[in-house]
């Protein structure tokens, strides 16, 4: 694959500060899932019963076996966080592929069908899209019943529909250009035209739109965990931990703001670095 | 002499409005036709509108009319299936930045054709890039650059390469240097003009420059709403013209205007 | 008098490359009612000094000039609020592109009541009967239906007389026409320029012409200045430009292009400069020039001044003056 101005588009990306902050972020939760697990200090569903609602070490009684403290069930936050890192962050790479997966699929069929069943599609799309990504997630749960794999599949429906308009309207756009009028002149072929042609121009739409999907993909998995609809207790799962944790807010706070901050550091980083890659692929540079 | 390549009444038109039951045409083009030898030049002028472009898509395969004939070679290659259009009609487009594509090396847009032709192997297609490029003034190292990297006469040089990679006979060329420099156009146009001798090339070029007409061209077309208002040998059409068509076009060239008052 | 008289205008712009000159020591006069032509290719700083001029330039570009004379009043010694003043009521400016020069939301009316209520001011009633009798003098036939239209209702080469309408609603003495006619077909370019050089009798204002094109000059314009790289590079009176140019440039540009109506023979080489425009960022030393020139000899290193020569100004150490007599 040839990015001919992928350079350009690192040279934009490196001076924006906010998407290089995004990306450190980013970088860092991606680590502590890779690795974190091994470095955890305990088991994640080990409980301390001598421990119950240990608060962490910068409160008067925190406990260095327990650094970031401990739960309800004596369970050690520190572990459980890079466990549930690891945990969030495959689901949302699974979903989000599958979901790019067939939504590219049918983004570029519709590209090419006739409009009759290109509409039909598109507006099946525009459907989906009307409705807010959660409570299509929640409907589809409620439909086929609560469990983690279900949750998954609810939310690959979920972002498919943006990969399908996204790479639809894209192909589009390109096959209106000069440049494919003229490799068709050349005597490239449908499939010659779409693979070796449109789609190395289409790539950063996509790319965009992926991170994006990855923090709509987080957001709604945890909050199907927190709603009870995915990951099922004891999972060590960020939105699971944050339902369990709300009774005890007043007394405990660290239950709730640690997995909610880890949330929110991870989608807000890889909303950064989503912004960061639009305005480096976006401004066509002039040609 | 036998013509190279002719056109018999080509008639074209576009559905304007998709209701099944009212439908309305736009007749683009009402019956055109020319014939064009080897190593001549045809001109094709007219206001925008008036169904220049929707012919230079006809004559390179882009598109098919409603009716007529387009004979090359003496054959009807509207009835042809087996006529490729690309090892023997080309296209120049007017703007060279919008007709290659950003994202591919100048050798992998002057592959395009020679992969789809199926002709010779890797080596043989990098030394037919390489002399092409040379044919057009550029050098061969630049075939591994990208577009952006090019000026505006350059990159027109890359897709004139592009067209003739596999030795066609017609090119067809819409407003090659319009989109160019004043300075660059000249060296455009004696690029084609050296390459027509060389190569003994037939272009239909179409313009809306009578000045680059009278100069570049034998004969022209001039079209006015799809119809074929004029059609004749440049000295002959612009001295003596017959259409009041013609008459505006020539009236508006404000040098000819010049021209006439010393 | 002279209504506009520029000395040394500078414009630089903060790129990332550095700071970039784009308009270079350019001097020029305009006398009242008089229609003077600017010549260049793109990247010539036509364009931007056209802006200089009319006080548009973008904030991230810095002006300066040793004498800046609008009617008689210095604008150099004025505050920026007071030369706005000045220069709004004095000159007004019409670009290439008529359709996008327009506010696609607002109806031809609207957008000529709001000039004329800026300038002139009166009641609905006057304004609107103003409006009309502008539109009616710049040739457009049904005013009163076009008044209520949108931009893309009408084609371009309307649109354009809907700015110059508008241009004109501001009563200037000053029209500044940039690249008017490029982007309209044949024929409606020749009736764009004779509108400009009619309604610039009528009202009795200066015209500056700004172009790539010797043929829109060459019958209009009293004057041409020859710009390349940001610099004038040759001016005098267009007659004898034209017919005789002194500098290498003007020469290829006169000669790159075949001109309607000239004896030809077909097959005839036109005469050009090898390579490309350099851009203002990566100027090579000595006379901007040089690695294009035909006639450049080793003096071009040294940056030619602009220097007065049979009542022109040339850039250039080997002006094309021999062949003259030869």
């Amino acid at each position: 694959m040839t990015l001919s101005n992928s350079k350009l588009a690192w040279q934009v990306f490196s001076h924006n500060k906010s998407a290089m902050t995004g990306s450190l972020i980013l970088l860092i939760v991606l680590l502590m899932s890779l690795i974190g697990p091994w470095f955890a200090p305990h088991d994640p569903a080990q409980q301390f019963s001598d421990k119950i609602l240990t608060p962490p070490l910068w409160y008067d009684n925190g406990d260095f076996v327990t650094p970031l403290g401990t739960d309800d069930l004596g369970r050690d936050m520190l572990s459980r966080l890079l466990h549930g890192a690891r945990l969030s962050l495959k689901l949302t790479l699974m979903v989000v592929f599958a979901a790019a997966f067939i939504g590219i699929i049918l983004g570029a069929a519709a590209a090419f069908l006739n409009s009759g069943l290109r509409s039909l599609l598109m507006r099946f799309m525009d459907l989906l899209l009307s409705l807010p990504s959660l409570l299509l997630a929640i409907a589809i749960v409620a439909m086929i019943g609560p469990g983690l794999p279900n949750a998954v599949y609810a939310v690959v429906i979920v972002l498919i529909p943006q990969f399908v308009k996204v790479t639809q309207s894209a192909i589009s756009e390109e096959l209106g250009k000069d440049y494919v009028m003229a490799a068709r002149l050349d005597g490239a072929g449908h499939i010659r035209l779409l693979l070796h042609h449109v789609w190395p121009n289409i790539i950063p739409a996509l790319i965009v739109q992926l991170t994006f999907s990855f923090s709509t993909a987080l957001l709604d998995i945890a909050a199907l965990g927190f709603l009870g609809l995915g990951a099922q207790p004891p999972m060590a799962e960020w939105g699971t931990m944050l339902s369990e944790a709300r009774a005890f807010i007043q007394f405990a706070p660290w239950t709730m703001t640690l997995p909610g901050l880890a949330i929110f550091l991870t989608v807000l980083s890889i909303n950064l670095v989503g912004d960061g890659l639009r305005d480096a692929f976006d401004p066509r540079l002039n040609r | 002499m036998q013509s190279l390549l002719s056109a018999k009444l080509l008639r074209k038109s576009y559905k304007v409005s998709n209701n099944p039951f009212k439908q309305r045409y736009l007749e683009v083009l009402k019956g055109v036709s020319f014939t064009l030898s080897a190593g001549q030049t045809l001109a094709v002028v007219g206001e925008s509108g008036s169904g220049k472009s929707t012919l230079a898509r006809i004559l390179v395969g882009a598109e098919k009319p409603d009716s007529g004939e387009l004979l090359f070679e003496g054959s009807n290659i509207l009835k042809d299936a087996s006529f490729s259009w690309y090892r023997n009609i080309r296209m120049i487009f007017q703007n060279p930045a919008a007709s290659l594509n950003p994202r591919a090396t100048i050798r992998q847009s002057l592959e395009e054709p020679l992969i789809n032709a199926k002709t010779g192997n890797s080596q043989s297609r990098k030394d037919r890039i390489a002399e092409v490029l040379d044919l057009v003034g550029l050098r061969p190292e630049y075939a591994d650059r990208y577009p952006h990297t090019f000026s505006g006469g350059q990159r027109q040089r890359i897709a004139i390469a592009r067209a003739l990679m596999l030795n066609p006979k017609v090119i067809v060329a819409d407003e090659p240097v319009s989109a160019l420099d004043v300075s660059v156009q000249a060296q455009i146009i004696n690029l084609l003009l050296d390459l027509q001798d060389r190569l003994d090339l037939a272009y239909v070029f179409i313009s809306h420059d009578l000045g680059l007409v009278q100069h570049f061209s034998d004969k022209v077309l001039v079209m006015h709403n799809g119809e074929q208002k004029e059609y004749g040998r440049v000295g002959e059409v612009f001295s003596q013209p017959q259409s009041k068509h013609t008459l505006e076009l020539l009236n508006a060239s404000s040098s000819y205007r010049r021209a006439i008052e010393k | 008098m002279s209504l506009l008289q520029i000395e040394n205008l500078n414009v630089d712009f903060m790129t990332d490359d550095g700071l970039v000159r784009a308009v270079d020591k350019v001097k020029l006069s305009i006398d009242n009612g008089q229609v003077i032509g600017v010549i260049g290719e793109s990247g010539s700083g036509k364009s931007v000094m056209a802006l200089a001029i009319a006080g548009l330039l973008s904030p991230a570009a810095r002006m300066q000039a040793d004498l800046f004379n609008l009617d008689g009043h210095d604008l150099t010694r004025m505050s920026p609020a007071e030369r706005h003043k000045l220069i709004t009521g004095n000159i007004s400016i019409i670009f290439q592109e008529p359709t996008s020069s327009l506010n696609p939301a607002l109806t031809i009316g609207y957008q000529l009541d709001e000039t004329i209520r800026f300038h002139e001011g009166g009641t609905t009633k006057q304004r609107k009967d103003r409006a009309l009798e502008l539109l009616a003098q710049v040739g457009i036939m049904d005013a009163k239906r076009r008044y209520k239209e949108y931009p893309h209702q009408l084609s371009g080469g309307l649109n354009q007389r809907v700015m110059i309408a508008i241009a004109l609603a501001c009563q200037p003495k000053l029209l500044i026409a940039d690249e008017p006619t490029t982007a309209l077909d044949v024929t409606v370019q020749s009736q764009i320029l004779d509108l400009l050089l009619k309604v610039k009798e009528e009202h009795n204002m200066a015209l500056m012409l700004i172009t790539h094109d010797f043929s829109i000059l060459a019958e209009t314009t009293t004057k041409v200045h020859v710009m390349y790289c940001g610099q004038i590079v040759e001016s005098g009176r267009t007659y004898n430009l034209l017919s005789q140019p002194y500098h290498p440039y003007t020469k290829a540009l006169l000669d790159s292009v075949p001109h309607f109506g000239m004896r030809y023979k077909k097959g005839r080489r036109l005469f050009n400069l090898p390579g490309s425009t350099p851009p203002i960022s990566h100027l090579p030393v000595g006379c901007y020039l040089g690695p294009r020139c035909p006639y450049a000899a080793k003096k071009c290193v040294q940056a030619p001044e602009l220097f007065n020569i049979k009542g022109r100004r040339v850039r250039c150490h080997f002006p094309l003056i021999e062949e003259e007599e030869s």
